[in-house]
């Protein structure tokens, strides 16, 4: 078993040594590439020596597996092994050679990863640089190497691979097809290769365009944009193809356009506006470089890319222009999972603020309120109690215990430390204000660097903390009052960037509370003259859906197609990402559950399995007591749809979406409210394209009292159970 | 100029120089109308006496222990009391509310169902249970609070014959420090009785234990009785998920809140000494709040309380049938209300005012009922203004358990109207015929 991991990872790990030159990982994509480097026999062989070499040896060697498995210990290899064989026709000299020099390269390959890495840059191709460098001088000095001219005689090679219809297509080829510009374009693919026929161009340029839309896009217009400014230099073209340059603008283009940095406007703009820097670095280096006897092959591409990505770093806000946090391997997932997530999780990794206090209570005043929560100060909050007459207070209202929520307990609104708390001021009477300590009795939390929140005009002498204690969400800290500049007793509630009594304030939203009595609202802010209420963990979904590593779920399924059994399990990944994956079909979906809501954020995967059908079912599920509630979200286009309209999408998407998938989601909750019988989700997917239904599905989702679940296609009649876990 | 109302004479003591304890003197002011309604075209259209019920007061009282409590705790449930006041329409008040059903026998079980209440939501208290019942109860997934060991063997029996799973509380009694000590419903705490049936329940598989339940008893004046329960009720939730770790679902701090009515032979009247909810909620709350169980895992709080909510927003209207000297000189006035129709007299000083103006003098009165029973007394000693026959009167806070202890007692239950949020008046409950009352009777054919 763990055997045939190994060699797995290996396997992995060479075939996408070939892809990761596109920055890809897609096994089926580095398949035509791995076949085009064997156009030139000898180049294939080497190439192949090399990235065998580097991968056997990380894999002996005990490298991090999935870094092999990805193949970014062996793109580098296989590139100085191309390259040597392109120079050296194939002898069992190069062939030693090429496991040596593939050796080396790895070595290098290391040390560039720990160096850059130090920076979260990547390496990128300067191993190859590096190793070919040395290779190709070193070598020439060896008998028993000789020179490759299969580069020379185009047709002797293609007739030993196609016979005539190869010689006879290329002569089609030559004479129809005249276009400088398309020739070199392909050219420029191949070379990456050190393929230089348009053949391998060719395949290049489909195989890119199957495995990716945006990528292909990219490199047309990187290419392009090279084309017209060397036209405009007035510099020679044919310098592109034979010097093995066009290819720098080629991945420069994929690279900042759709691979390190999400697709976008923005994105498209800088790998136009790159092309041309990229161009004069090369035309420097060439001349610099020109004594040295190197030749430039992709440094001026890395120069650029790390220069680019180094510096961009240092801006105060990324605007629309983002870098990739989570690769997931081509620009369209990167591109979907961003949309998706910065519109499903804008406020992700933010600390959950809760409101300070139990039961439903009233804001008086808001943020940017008008008497005052002005200027520095806006972005606070008073909350008081009201009755059903919009009093808040019963009798006369001329005495602070008249007030409802004079002496309500105030809640410490997240975990965190106290800082400071200032007891010691009197309530004042009714009407009264203490304008010398504005603030009244006031404590002040800290939640985390640069968040701390304050809660002011307590009552004297209720204040159960002192500074240095830690407190967590909802422990009692003090009672409301009618301390400091407070007419009637209230509570003042802000977050602030500091720790001081006077701080300027923050706005920062509250993680989730009811309003109303009837809407959930996560991440927002109270208004003035809402009714706002906490809300309550429901344990019996909170048991159902805290899926812990090492849970396994044993789903009994039966559909029309007969009996099956899955068993499904709960795994974490490197990222700290919870995930279920499925053993029978190999797929992964990741979730999150922040208490209020239960979500999946990406699948991976077989698109018949259940998992799949969950996936899509349980895409956002609430959490709480709420019958009837409905929840809806919108679904990754590339989750969701496929085939030709989702490669139309593609192919657009960074500017304009048209297809869209959401869900709805409707609780209903049978029993009663401690001892709740069963939650059912009907869930209702939905897809869209230009506003126009296409499809539909339905799913339900029964949570049972004894853990149990029962979910349901039904569109597909498909019904599986699942045990207690 | 009105027509002056013609008052019979009468004399008064002239008690010269500073006011005595009881102030400068009694001062009984009319009460001519409920809710914007007279009382007169009330009692016109609907005869006398009347109940009347004020579906706002009962909304606002809602409304008011709601946040009480809700403010202090986050997990609150209210259950109506049925036998307090199981009026379809009352019961239908609080349900719309929010108020689950508490009900204490069979047929307030069978009202609650009618009144749309869901089996899972009806809390089953009282000390005899019969099997079909426990059994309905069983089957409607209800809140079955035990009283006794019987009915624990009853319930298993049950459960074990048919293949059921109940939800189960157990009712526990206890010295909360104040007299009478209420022993004979539930099973003791002090002496172990509680936590051995707690036992038996917890390794029975067919036993959900969901709650602990408790009544302290009625009318509790003193908050600190329900800090002592509420501790020792929430020691118990604690120690059951100590040795089990099962967590309570809630935890039944029943009724007995006091109303606004002053008890009999109380010295302060009830409006002064009756503790806010407020105040009963501060109590309560915190002493769950700083108990051992552990914060995530508080149990939700119920309260059953009924009197406190229903009692200011029932009225009863009724008219002096007679007055008359008694043989020590005493006056005495006959009114047509007697403890048949508010059998609360018995334990309060209700308060009895005029529905219209009088001169403001006022003289010392016994009030009796129209019963031929010696026990028929509203108020052995009031001051009222001198009424003659024929004078209407409203006797206030009247709402709790009237409704339900009335006793058919040589005479025929009166209308009970309702008085809605937008002043429409409803009759709830028409006025008995001999029909309703005869219409069971079976005359032996040999009698006809």
């Amino acid at each position: 078993m763990i055997h045939n991991d190994k060699i797995k990872t290996f396997l992995q790990g060479l075939l996408r040594s070939y892809s990761q030159i596109f920055f890809s990982d897609n096994c089926w994509f580095a398949i035509p590439l791995l076949g085009i480097t064997f156009l030139d026999i000898s180049a294939g062989i080497t190439g192949l020596v090399c990235a065998l070499t580097a991968n056997i040896a990380a894999s002996l060697l005990k490298f991090d597996r999935l870094t092999i498995s990805k193949g970014f210990y062996g793109f580098n290899s296989l590139l100085v092994g191309l390259g040597l064989g392109y120079y050296y026709d194939f002898t069992l000299v190069t062939l030693v050679v090429a496991g040596f020099a593939g050796f080396l390269t790895l070595l290098v390959t290391i040390t560039a990863q720990g160096i850059l890495g130090k920076y979260y840059l990547p390496f990128l191709s300067i191993p190859f640089l590096f190793g070919i460098w040395i290779v190709i001088s070193g070598v020439g000095m060896l008998s028993g190497t000789v020179d490759n001219l299969s580069g020379i005689y185009l047709l002797n090679r293609l007739f030993s691979l196609g016979g005539h219809p190869l010689v006879n297509l290329n002569e089609w080829w030559v004479k129809n097809v005249t276009s400088d510009f398309l020739d070199s374009y392909f050219l420029s693919l191949g070379a990456i290769f050190f393929q230089f026929n348009v053949f391998a161009g060719i395949v290049i340029a489909v195989s890119l365009f199957f495995y990716s839309r945006i990528g292909f896009l990219l490199s047309i217009l990187g290419y392009t944009v090279a084309y017209l400014a060397y036209s405009f230099f007035g510099m020679d073209m044919t310098q592109l193809g034979y010097s093995y340059i066009g290819f720098n603008f080629v991945l420069g283009a994929i690279a900042i356009g759709g691979y390190f940095y999400i697709p976008s406007r923005q994105s498209f703009f800088w790998a136009i506006a790159i092309t041309p820097v990229i161009a004069l670095v090369a035309a420097g280096l060439f001349i610099l470089l020109k004594p040295f006897n190197i030749t430039l092959l992709s440094l001026p591409f890395n120069i650029i890319l790390l220069t680019f990505i180094y510096s961009l770093r240092f801006r105060t806000s990324s605007g629309n222009f983002k870098e990739v946090q989570i690769q997931e391997g081509t620009p369209e997932r990167n591109l979907y999972s961003h949309q998706s997530f910065t519109k499903r999780f804008p406020n992700f990794g933010w600390t959950n603020i809760k409101l300070p206090f139990y039961g439903e209570w009233f804001v008086s005043q808001g943020q940017k309120g008008e008497l005052t929560h002005t200027g520095d100060w806006s972005d606070a909050w008073d909350f008081v109690i009201i009755d059903s007459d919009q009093k808040q207070f019963k009798n006369h209202g001329s005495f602070l215990e008249d007030y409802y929520c004079f002496g309500q307990n105030v809640l410490a609104p997240a975990d965190g430390a106290v800082v400071i708390a200032e007891d010691g001021i009197d309530d004042n009477n009714i009407g009264e204000v203490n304008t010398v300590k504005n603030w009244g009795n006031t404590i002040i939390i800290k939640h985390s660097e640069g968040l701390f929140s304050k809660l002011c005009h307590l009552q004297k002498g209720s204040i159960s903390v002192k500074p240095g204690d830690n407190v967590h969400y909802g422990q009692i800290i003090a009672k409301a009052g009618n301390s400091g500049r407070s007419p009637y007793p209230h509570i003042h509630f802000q977050l602030q960037p500091t720790p001081y009594i006077g701080s300027k304030t923050l706005h920062y939203p509250l993680f989730a509370y009811i309003l109303e009595g009837k809407e959930v609202k996560t991440f927002s802010y109270p208004e003035k003259d809402q009714k706002i209420m906490s809300l309550e963990e429901n344990f019996f979904l909170q048991k159902a859906f805290n899926l812990m590593p090492g849970t396994k779920l044993k789903w009994n399924i039966k559909s029309p197609k007969g009996e099956n059994h899955v068993i499904w399990e709960v795994l974490t990944s490197s990222y700290n990402v919870s995930y279920i994956y499925c053993h029978s079909t190999k797929s992964i979906a990741h979730f999150k559950n922040d208490g209020v809501h239960f979500y999946f954020t990406y699948f991976d995967g077989d698109r018949t399995s259940l998992l799949y059908y969950f996936y899509l079912a349980a895409f956002r599920i609430p959490l709480f007591q709420m019958d009837q509630n409905i929840t809806s979200d919108t679904l990754p286009v590339n989750q969701t749809f496929k085939g030709s309209r989702l490669f139309l999408q593609d192919l657009c998407a960074p500017f304009f979406m048209y297809l869209k998938a959401s869900s709805q989601v409707r609780t209903e909750i049978k029993g009663s409210q401690f001892d709740t019988d069963q939650y059912t989700y009907y869930s209702r997917l939905t897809g869209y394209s230009f506003n126009r239904l296409i499809w539909e599905k339905y799913f339900l989702l029964m949570v049972n009292k004894d853990n149990s679940l029962v979910f349901k296609n039904l569109s597909e009649k498909l019904e599986a159970i699942c045990e207690p876990y | 100029m009105p027509k002056q109302i013609f008052e019979r004479p009468t004399i008064t003591r002239l008690t010269p120089g500073m006011p005595s304890k009881h102030g400068a003197g009694s001062v009984v002011s009319p009460f001519p109308v409920i809710e914007g309604i007279r009382v007169d075209d009330l009692m016109d259209k609907y005869g006398s006496p009347v109940y009347i019920y004020s579906e706002r007061v009962i909304r606002r009282a809602m409304e008011d222990i709601k946040r009480a409590f809700s403010l202090r705790y986050n997990k609150v449930q209210m259950a109506w009391s049925y036998k307090t006041n199981y009026l379809d329409a009352i019961c239908r008040i609080f349900h719309q509310e929010g108020s689950w059903a508490e009900v204490v026998s069979g047929f307030e079980y069978d009202k609650a169902i009618r009144n749309g209440i869901k089996g899972e939501n009806i809390i089953f208290n009282g000390p005899g249970k019969s099997f079909e019942e426990l059994e309905i109860a069983v089957r409607n997934g209800s809140f079955i609070h035990i009283d006794n060991v019987d009915e624990l063997y009853m319930i298993s029996d049950l459960c074990q014959r048919n293949d059921l799973e109940a939800r189960v509380a157990i009712r526990v009694n206890m010295d909360i420090g104040i007299y009478p000590k209420w022993d004979r419903f539930g099973l003791n705490y002090e002496n172990g009785e509680a936590w051995d049936v707690i036992n038996r329940i917890m390794i029975n598989p067919r036993l959900k234990l969901v709650g602990l339940h408790t009544h302290i008893g009625t009318f509790i004046i003193s908050t600190d009785a329900y800090r002592i329960a509420a501790t020792k009720l929430a020691d118990l939730a604690f120690n059951i998920a100590q040795k089990f770790d099962h967590y309570i679902s809630y935890l039944d701090l029943g009724g007995g809140f006091a109303s606004k009515n002053t008890l009999r032979g109380a010295y302060f009247s009830g409006e002064d000494t009756t503790p806010s909810y407020d105040e009963y909620a501060e109590t309560i709350t915190s002493a769950i709040l700083n108990s051992q169980i552990k914060p995530d895992k508080l149990p939700t709080l119920i309260l059953e309380t009924g009197r406190a909510l229903i009692d200011s927003a029932g009225y009863i209207a009724g008219t002096v049938q007679a007055i008359k000297r008694l043989s020590d000189g005493r006056r005495a006035t006959i009114v047509d209300v007697g403890v048949n129709f508010l059998f609360t007299a018995f334990w309060y000083d209700h308060k009895l005012f005029p529905v219209n103006s009088h001169s403001g003098l006022v003289e010392e009165t016994t009030v009796y009922g129209p019963l031929c029973m010696n026990i028929d007394v509203l108020r052995p000693s009031l001051m009222l203004p001198a009424l003659k026959r024929g004078d209407r009167f409203v006797i206030t806070r009247t709402g709790a358990y009237n409704t339900t202890q009335w006793m058919q007692f040589i005479r025929k239950r009166p209308n009970v109207i309702l008085i809605d949020m937008n002043r429409n008046v409803h009759l709830i409950r028409r006025a008995e015929t001999l029909d309703d009352i005869s219409g069971n009777e079976v005359v032996p054919q040999y009698l006809k």
